[in-house]
C-alpha cells in the first residue's frame, strides 16, 4: 500500500506533466511562446511610460522595473484564472479514486511558479548582457516578496476553484477582474507617483504590496510607501485559509458528477 | 471483502434533500461477483462510485482492504490533445507505477487496441470505438481484485467483442467484479450474487439468478 503523501505526490507529478504537455504541446512554439509573450508587454509599456519612469525613479533601469513587476503579476494572474477552470474540467478525472479537485489546482500553480522562475531568469540575463546590473539589493526578501504572492494566488485560486466548480457561469467574470487588476497592482508604476490621497484605497491590494515589497528590496533607491510585510503575510495565510475551508464545506458537491 | 457501515447518502436538490441511501449497512463477501439491479435512479451508479472510492457517503463508511478499479472501460477523463499514450502514461503515473511497469501496460493496451498509428496521435481524432478499445484495454491492463462495471456496452466489431470477452473471462479467475446493467442475462453470465436496490435499501441475494427473479417480481407490483 501506498501512503497518502506517496499518492499525492505521485497525482500531483501526473497532473504537472499532462498540464505541460497540454499547455504548450499544441504550438509548435509552445514554450518559446511562454517567454515572448511577456516581451511584448514590455516592449508597450516601456513606449508608454518609459519617459515617466525615468523621471520619477532616478537609479532605477525601468525595463529591470516592470520585469519585476510583470512576471510576478503575469504569475498571478495565470495561478488564478486556471484554478479557477481546474476544478470544473477535469471532473471526469475524479473516477480514478485517488484524484482529489484540488490536485489539478497544486499542479498548475507549480507549473506557474516553474514558468515565472525561468522567465524571470531568462529575462535578466537579456538584460545583463545590455550592461544593466539585474542583481537584487537584498535577493532573500525579494524572494520572500514573491512565495507569499505565490501562496495567495494559490489561496485565491482555490477559491475560485471551488466557486466556479458550483457556479461555472462565474468564470465569465474573470476578464473582468483581470484587465483592472493589472492597472492597479502597480506593475508598470510604483505607489508613490499615486497621488497621496489615493494611496489608502491602491493599499487594498494585496498584489500591489507583494510588488512594492519586492522592488523595494530589489533596488536600493526605490522609494517605497506604505506597503506592509504584515498585510501581505495576512493576506496570504487568509486567502488560503478561506479557500481550504470553502473546499472542505464543499467537497462532497465538488466530487458528485 | 467489502462493507458498508451505515452508509447515508443524499443529493442536494432544489427541493431539498434527496437520500439515495439510508442508513444502510451490509457486507459482501468475499469471492463474489456481484450484480446490482435496480430501477433507474434507483442510486445503482452511486453505490458504485461509493465502493470506488470516487464518492463519499454523507455518513457512514465504505471499508475494504481491497483493490478497486476505475469504473472499467472510462474514457471520459482522456484529454483530447494528448495521445492514447500518454493519456496512459497520466493513468499509471496516478497510480504510482514505476517506469517498466507503465512500459508494460503502454505495451499491453497497444497490442490489445490494435489502433496503429492512432496510437500516437490525440485522443481528439479517435473514433468512438478506438476510444473503448484503449479504455477497456487500460482497465484490463492493471490487477485489480475488483472491477468495477457500470452499463458495458460490447464496443467494436464482433472480432474485437470476442477478445474482450475472452479477456474479461480470464481476469474473473483471480479477481471479482461488480456490475451494473439492465439485461439481467448480462449479469446472470458474469456474476455470483445479487444486490437488488429498491428505495434506498439494498437486499443481498446469494444467487444472482434469484435476484434477477425478485427484481422482476418487485418492479411488477
Amino acid at each position: 500500500m501506498r501512503t497518502a503523501i506517496q499518492i499525492q505526490r505521485s497525482v500531483i507529478f501526473a497532473f504537472f506533466i499532462r498540464e505541460l504537455k497540454t499547455r504548450f504541446g499544441s504550438y509548435r512554439l509552445g514554450y518559446l511562446w511562454a517567454l515572448l509573450e511577456p516581451l511584448g508587454h514590455i516592449l508597450v509599456i516601456v513606449a508608454v511610460f518609459g519617459a515617466m519612469g525615468r523621471n520619477s525613479m532616478p537609479g532605477i533601469e525601468y525595463p529591470l522595473f516592470i520585469i519585476t513587476g510583470l512576471f510576478p503579476f503575469f504569475f498571478f494572474k495565470y495561478v488564478w484564472t486556471r484554478s479557477a477552470e481546474a476544478v470544473k474540467s477535469n471532473r471526469a478525472l475524479l473516477a480514478y479514486r485517488y484524484v482529489k479537485p484540488l490536485d489539478n489546482i497544486w499542479a498548475r500553480a507549480l507549473l506557474e511558479l516553474l514558468i515565472f522562475l525561468i522567465g524571470f531568469v531568462v529575462y535578466l540575463i537579456g538584460l545583463a548582457t545590455f550592461g544593466i546590473e539585474v542583481m537584487p539589493h537584498r535577493p532573500l526578501e525579494v524572494f520572500c516578496a514573491y512565495i507569499l504572492l505565490f501562496i495567495f494566488a494559490i489561496g485565491v485560486g482555490i477559491v475560485s476553484g471551488v466557486v466556479c466548480g458550483i457556479f461555472p457561469e462565474l468564470k465569465k467574470c474573470i476578464p473582468f477582474i483581470n484587465r483592472p487588476l493589472y492597472f492597479i497592482s502597480g506593475v508598470f508604476i510604483p505607489l508613490s507617483v499615486v497621488p497621496e490621497k489615493f494611496r489608502v484605497y491602491f493599499l487594498w491590494n494585496p498584489i500591489l504590496h507583494a510588488l512594492e515589497l519586492a522592488r523595494k528590496n530589489y533596488f536600493p533607491s526605490f522609494e517605497h510607501s506604505g506597503a506592509s510585510w504584515l498585510f501581505l503575510v495576512m493576506s496570504s495565510l487568509v486567502s488560503l485559509f478561506i479557500g481550504l475551508a470553502l473546499y472542505r464545506i464543499t467537497r462532497f458537491k465538488l466530487l458528485e458528477s | 471483502m467489502i462493507e458498508l457501515k451505515n452508509v447515508t447518502k443524499w443529493y442536494q436538490t432544489k427541493k431539498g434533500r434527496h437520500y439515495v441511501f439510508r442508513d444502510v449497512s451490509m457486507i459482501f463477501p468475499e469471492g463474489k461477483s456481484i450484480g446490482i439491479l435496480g430501477p433507474n435512479g434507483a442510486g445503482k451508479s452511486t453505490l458504485i462510485r461509493m465502493i470506488g472510492g470516487s464518492e463519499y457517503p454523507n455518513s457512514g463508511r465504505v471499508i475494504t482492504k481491497k483493490n478497486i478499479s476505475w469504473p472499467v472501460g472510462l474514457s471520459g477523463g482522456f484529454q483530447g490533445s494528448m495521445s492514447g499514450r500518454d493519456n496512459i502514461k497520466f493513468i499509471c503515473r496516478i497510480y504510482g507505477l514505476s517506469r517498466d511497469e507503465t512500459l508494460d501496460k503502454i505495451q499491453f493496451v497497444r497490442e490489445f487496441a490494435e489502433i496503429g498509428n492512432y496510437f500516437d496521435m490525440p485522443v481528439s481524432t479517435y473514433s468512438s470505438g478506438m476510444r473503448s478499445k484503449i479504455s477497456f484495454g487500460l482497465s484490463m491492463s492493471f490487477d485489480f481484485d475488483y472491477y468495477l462495471v457500470d452499463e458495458c456496452t460490447s464496443v467494436g466489431d464482433q472480432t474485437f467483442r470476442h477478445k474482450s470477452n475472452k479477456l474479461f473471462d480470464q481476469k474473473r479467475e483471480k479477481a471479482n467484479i461488480i456490475m451494473v446493467a439492465h439485461n439481467p442475462q448480462v449479469l446472470i453470465r458474469n456474476t455470483d450474487i445479487g444486490a437488488v436496490i429498491i428505495d434506498g435499501k439494498i437486499t443481498l441475494l446469494d444467487d444472482i439468478k434469484d435476484a434477477a427473479k425478485y427484481y422482476s417480481k418487485v418492479v411488477k407490483n
